[in-house]
C-alpha cells in the first residue's frame, strides 16, 4: 500500500509530465501554424520546399512525436505475433467493414474485378483488375 | 476445333501485345490486306474495310490452331506430311491463345525425317501502307519467305511448294527452270497471296494452280522417272471459344 507522501509524489510527477507535454504540443500547433502561414505566401515549389524542410527540423528539435500518422510500436513483429493477430490495419479486417451498409462490399462504386493476363518478364500472368467502363 | 478458356488481355492497346511492324507495299506486284484490299483495288480502303483487316488479324494472331495442308513425294519413301498445329517450339504443345501474350510472332514448322517434306506456319501480323497512307493489316513477311507453306522435294530435282504471304516481292520475275503462278486468295476468310511453283524441265510434268494453293511436279522421263512432289494447302483452323 502507497503512503501519502508516496502518492503526493506521484501526483506532483504526473501533473508535471502533463504539464510538459502541454507545452511540448503547443510548440507543435505554432510550429504547424507558422508553416502554414508561410506556405500560404509561399511564391513557389522551391521555397514551399524549404519550408517544410525548415518546419519539418523544427519538430525534430521540438523532441514531440508529431507524425500523428505511424505508430510503429502497434505493429506485431515479434516471435509471438502471427497472422491472425492484428496489427495497425485492423479497420481493414473484413470483421471490422460493416456489412449491410449498402455500399457496394469492398469494391469502389461502379468498378468491377476483371480478370486479365499480362505478360510480366516474358510470362504470362493471370490476375484481376479493378475496372470501370467509360459512360458514353 | 479446339476449343480455348476465354480470357482478356491486356496488351499494346490495339488488340495486339505488340506495335505490328510497318509495311510498305508500293513497289510490290502482289500485296493484300488480310480484309481482301489489294494490289487490284481502286481508291482507298474504307474505314470498315480497315476495321475488318484488324479483326482478322486479332484472330490470325490469337486464334490460329493448325494449317491443314499435305507435302508427298514418290521417293524417298516416308517422307509424307499431313497439317502443322501451332506451338511454341520446343514445347510440343498447341500454343493457347492465352500463352501469346508474352509474343509477337507465331513460328511453327514440320518436317518429314530428311527434311524434304515441311510445313510452316509464321504469322507476323503487318500495318500495310501505300502512298504513305495507311490501308490496313496484312500479313508482314512477303510470300518468297514461305510463312505459310508446304514444300515438297524429291530426287532429281523434282520439287513443288506453296506459299502465302501478305505480298509477293521478287518471285514474278521468271525464273529458268520453274514455274509459278500468282493468285491472290482466300484461307479460313483471311485473304492473302499465294504462290505455287514447281520445276519445270523436258522431262518432267508440271502443275502449279496458285488459286487452289496447289502444285505438282512428275518426272515422266529420264534419270528420275518416277519421281513425284505434290503440295496443298486446303484450310486454316482456329481456336474457339467455350
Amino acid at each position: 500500500m502507497a503512503t501519502q507522501d508516496e502518492l503526493d509524489w506521484e501526483n506532483t510527477v504526473s501533473r508535471n509530465r502533463n504539464k510538459e507535454n502541454r507545452e511540448k504540443r503547443g510548440a507543435v500547433k505554432d510550429i504547424k501554424d507558422r508553416r502554414k502561414l508561410l506556405l500560404q505566401g509561399a511564391s513557389g515549389t522551391k521555397e514551399r520546399r524549404a519550408i517544410k524542410a525548415a518546419a519539418d527540423a523544427a519538430l525534430e528539435q521540438s523532441d514531440v512525436n508529431f507524425d500523428e500518422k505511424k505508430y510503429p510500436s502497434d505493429n506485431k513483429q515479434d516471435y509471438e505475433s502471427d497472422v491472425q493477430q492484428r496489427g495497425i490495419d485492423q479497420f481493414t479486417a473484413p470483421e471490422a467493414t460493416p456489412e449491410n451498409t449498402g455500399g457496394g462490399g469492398g469494391l469502389p462504386d461502379g468498378y468491377v474485378e476483371t480478370a486479365v493476363i499480362i505478360c510480366v518478364n516474358g510470362s504470362p500472368v493471370s490476375g484481376q483488375f479493378l475496372f470501370k467502363e467509360d459512360t458514353p | 476445333m479446339p476449343t480455348a478458356t476465354p480470357f482478356t488481355a491486356l496488351g499494346a492497346g490495339n488488340g495486339f501485345p505488340f506495335c505490328p511492324a510497318r509495311v510498305d507495299v508500293d513497289t510490290f506486284d502482289y500485296w493484300t490486306t488480310f480484309s481482301g484490299f489489294n494490289k487490284n483495288s481502286t481508291g482507298s480502303p474504307s474505314a470498315s474495310e480497315i476495321e475488318s483487316s484488324r479483326r482478322i488479324a486479332m484472330k490470325l494472331y490469337w486464334n490460329t490452331h493448325q494449317l491443314r495442308a499435305t507435302a508427298e513425294v514418290s521417293f524417298p519413301t516416308g517422307q509424307n506430311i499431313t497439317d502443322v498445329i501451332l506451338t511454341a517450339p520446343p514445347n510440343t504443345n498447341p500454343l493457347e491463345p492465352s500463352e501469346r501474350i508474352c509474343r509477337n510472332i507465331l513460328v511453327t514448322s514440320k518436317a518429314g525425317p530428311s527434311g524434304l517434306t515441311r510445313l510452316s506456319i509464321y504469322i507476323r501480323i503487318g500495318r500495310m501502307y501505300l502512298d504513305g497512307e495507311f490501308i490496313g493489316y496484312g500479313l508482314g513477311r512477303s510470300a518468297e519467305q514461305r510463312p505459310l507453306s508446304s514444300r515438297a522435294t524429291s530426287g532429281g530435282g523434282v520439287y513443288a511448294n506453296v506459299f502465302l504471304g501478305g505480298y509477293i516481292q521478287y518471285y514474278t520475275t521468271p525464273v529458268s527452270g520453274r514455274e509459278d503462278d500468282f493468285a491472290y486468295v482466300t484461307l479460313g476468310g483471311v485473304s492473302f497471296v499465294c504462290i505455287a511453283n514447281a520445276a519445270t524441265s523436258t522431262d518432267f510434268s508440271t502443275s502449279t494452280d496458285a488459286s487452289g494453293m496447289t502444285a505438282s511436279c512428275l518426272a515422266t522421263s529420264g534419270t528420275s522417272a518416277g519421281n513425284e512432289a505434290e503440295v496443298e494447302i486446303t484450310a486454316l483452323d482456329f481456336y474457339t471459344y467455350a
